[in-house]
């Protein structure tokens, strides 16, 4: 399994994700499964992905590579949980530099790319190899 | 001025660039152009972010300066493949908007 990618950094600091080719091939969605009491065994996986965990500088990240609609990054505040979507529709996605957060102050929240640069590549790497 | 740019990406969307919107701007900015209506106007430097909408003869760009680019899909929702004569068009109305408003 392979996958192709470009990551520019952009001059105001964002990254721009580009999906050239993959060929991976994702486990179909699960159901739900529960015992005779109706107890849940397991929850159902609502998408298709792959996920692996690895240590980056000393912190454990967690890193989803999901199917989806469109091609996406989504990272959460401490940024040790990494969610890329591709598609082979929708390829290219830019992760702003700033996000604007409704919940807190109201203020632009400056995102660490340069980090988050040299994680996506260990996270996809780490996922082809547990295949 | 309002000036920005255009790039071409690899699955034929587009990315645009704000380089620059110094533009008297205060609420909405509106003219025709060809058979589109054209609707400009800025959020904030505290607010919201650059990003662009068009449907078959209206054009919609928000702008702002503290997050500048955006991307324009070939593809619209749901999945429609944008013919390439319209796409073209698209193109090429932004390339004139671009020139229209800086030539004022």
């Amino acid at each position: 399994m392979k996958i192709k990618f470009i990551i520019d950094k952009l001059d105001d600091g964002s990254l721009l994700f580009q999906l050239v080719d993959h060929n991976i091939i994702f486990p179909e969605p699960q159901p739900e499964r529960r015992d005779e009491q109706g107890r849940i065994i397991s929850r159902r996986i609502r998408r298709k992905r792959i996920s692996t965990s690895f240590e980056y500088k000393g912190e454990q990240i967690r890193f989803d590579l999901i199917d989806g609609y469109k091609t996406q990054l989504s990272v959460n505040n401490e940024l040790n949980h990494i969610s890329l979507t591709i598609s082979k529709t929708y390829k290219c996605y830019i992760f702003n530099r700033y996000e604007y957060d409704w919940y807190y102050d109201n203020k632009y929240i400056v995102r660490d790319t340069d980090k988050l640069l040299n994680v996506i590549p260990l996270g996809i790497k780490e996922c082809l190899n547990l295949n | 001025m309002l000036k920005f740019e255009l790039k071409r990406l690899r699955d034929d969307s587009l990315l645009f660039k704000l380089i620059d919107n110094d533009y008297p701007i205060l609420s909405e900015y509106q003219f025709e152009l060809d058979d589109y209506v054209i609707y400009i106007n800025t959020n904030s430097d505290d607010f919201g972010s650059t990003y662009i909408s068009f449907d078959e003869d209206e054009i919609y760009i928000t702008l702002n300066k503290n997050v500048p680019y955006t991307l324009i899909h070939k593809y619209g929702y749901p999945i429609v493949d944008r013919d390439d004569i319209y796409y073209d068009r698209i193109l090429k109305m932004l390339e004139k908007i671009n020139t229209k408003i800086n030539a004022q």
